[in-house]
C-alpha cells in the first residue's frame, strides 16, 4: 500500500515536470533558461574549450603519425609512378617526332621501317644497343639509319628483345659509296672512334672538301642514297693508283636517341 | 541536501565537459556521452530503497537538454525512460548477492 503511494507520488512529480516542460517549450520560456546558463558557463566554457583544443591536436599529432607516414610512402610512391609515366610519355613524344620527320622525308615510300631506341653506346668499339630484337622481327645484317636519312651502320647481332649495331666507322665496316658531286665511286672503310675513309676513288675525280658522300646500291647490302658523310679531306699520291679521302660522318652520336631499322627496300 | 547540491554541480560540470572539451576528439571513432553514463551508472548502483535516480535522471536530462540543441525535455524523457527502464530490469531479473549500493 504504501508502495503504491510512493509510486503514485513518482509518477505525480514525473508527470508535472514534463508538463511544465512543455509550458516552457510552448511560451519560449526556455530560451530565457538556456541563455541563463549559457550566460553564467561562458567563461568555464572558453577554458575548457582552449584546453580540449590543445589536448585533441597533441593527441590527434601523435595518433596520426602513422597515418601521416603511411600517407607520406603513398605519396611517394604515386610521385615515382607519375614520374614513370612522364618519361614514358616524354619517350613516347620523342619517337613521335622521330616518325613525323620520316613521314616528312617520305622514308615510309621508300623503305619498310622499324623505330627503336637506343640503350647502350660502346662507343670504343664503334657499337650500339638498340631495344628491338628478333621478337620485332629484326634480322642481322638490316641496314640502320637517322630520320634525317643517314646512315648509322647495320645489325651486327641479333637477341630476343636487343640488337647490336656495327656503325659504319667499325673497323670491320666497309661499303660501296659515291661522291655525289663528282660522280666517283669508291669504298668507304670504318677506321675506329668515328673515323671514316674513302678508298680507292678514281685519281681523275676532282674530289672537294665539303663534297657529299652518298651509298650506292652496287653491293645489294645498303639502299643507294642514303647520306653517309662529307670529305673532310683529300690524300693524292703519285704513286699510288686511287686517291683516299676522310670522311667525317654525318651522324652525331651523341645526338642519336632513336633510330630507324630498314626492313625491306 | 548536501547530497543533491552536489550531484547538480556534477551534472553541471559533466555537461560542460562534454560539451566544451570533449567535442574536440573527433577524430576518435566514437565519443563516449559522460552525461547519460553517469546517469546509467548512478541507477545501477543505487539504493533501491532511495530514489535518487529519478532526480539524477531529470539532471542529466536537464543538462543535456540546455548545452545541445534538443527541446528542454528531450533529454528528459529519454533519461527517464532510461532509468526506469534499468529499474525494470534489475528489480525484476537482476540479483545481485553482496553488491553494495548507495
Amino acid at each position: 500500500m504504501r508502495l503504491s503511494s510512493k509510486r503514485k507520488k513518482t509518477g505525480i512529480v514525473v508527470f508535472s515536470i514534463l508538463l511544465i516542460l512543455i509550458i516552457l517549450n510552448f511560451f519560449l520560456i526556455h530560451k530565457g533558461i538556456k541563455n541563463f546558463f549559457y550566460v553564467i558557463s561562458s567563461s568555464p566554457q572558453r577554458f575548457l574549450w582552449k584546453i580540449g583544443d590543445k589536448v585533441s591536436a597533441f593527441l590527434e599529432v601523435i595518433l596520426k603519425a602513422q597515418d601521416l607516414q603511411r600517407e607520406n610512402q603513398e605519396l611517394k610512391l604515386k610521385v615515382f609512378g607519375l614520374l614513370r609515366e612522364k618519361i614514358e610519355k616524354d619517350q613516347l613524344e620523342k619517337e613521335n617526332q622521330v616518325l613525323r620527320k620520316a613521314l616528312e622525308m617520305g622514308l615510309e615510300r621508300e623503305f619498310k621501317l622499324e623505330i627503336a631506341q637506343v640503350l647502350g653506346k660502346d662507343i670504343s668499339q664503334d657499337y650500339l644497343l638498340i631495344n628491338k630484337g628478333k621478337k620485332d622481327g629484326i634480322l642481322e645484317g638490316l641496314v640502320v639509319m637517322t630520320e634525317q636519312k643517314v646512315l648509322v651502320g647495320n645489325i651486327e647481332e641479333v637477341y630476343q628483345n636487343f640488337s647490336k649495331v656495327k656503325l659504319i666507322s667499325n673497323k670491320d665496316s666497309s661499303l660501296d659509296v659515291k661522291v655525289l658531286e663528282q660522280d666517283a665511286e669508291g669504298l668507304l672503310r670504318g677506321k675506329g672512334n668515328f673515323k671514316l675513309s674513302l678508298e680507292l676513288l678514281p685519281k681523275e675525280k676532282e674530289i672537294d672538301q665539303g663534297d657529299l658522300v652518298l651509298t650506292t646500291s652496287l653491293s645489294g647490302l645498303y639502299p643507294k642514297g642514303l647520306l653517309v658523310g662529307e670529305i673532310e679531306d683529300i690524300k693524292k699520291e703519285d704513286t699510288q693508283p686511287f686517291q683516299t679521302a676522310r670522311v667525317k660522318a654525318a651522324f652525331e652520336i651523341g645526338q642519336i636517341e632513336f633510330l630507324l631499322i630498314i626492313t625491306d627496300f | 541536501m548536501k547530497k543533491y547540491l552536489i550531484l547538480i554541480l556534477f551534472f553541471y560540470l559533466i555537461a560542460l565537459f562534454q560539451t566544451s572539451f570533449l567535442v574536440h576528439f573527433n577524430f576518435f571513432p566514437f565519443l563516449p556521452n559522460l552525461i547519460l553514463i553517469s546517469q546509467i551508472l548512478i541507477t545501477v548502483f543505487e539504493n533501491p530503497k532511495e530514489n535518487l535516480a529519478l532526480f539524477t535522471s531529470f539532471l542529466a536530462g536537464f543538462f543535456w537538454d540546455i548545452f545541445s540543441e534538443n527541446p528542454l525535455g528531450w533529454g528528459i524523457i529519454i533519461s527517464f525512460s532510461l532509468s526506469f527502464l534499468i529499474k525494470i530490469i534489475l528489480r525484476q531479473y537482476v540479483r545481485i548477492p553482496g553488491l553494495s549500493r548507495f
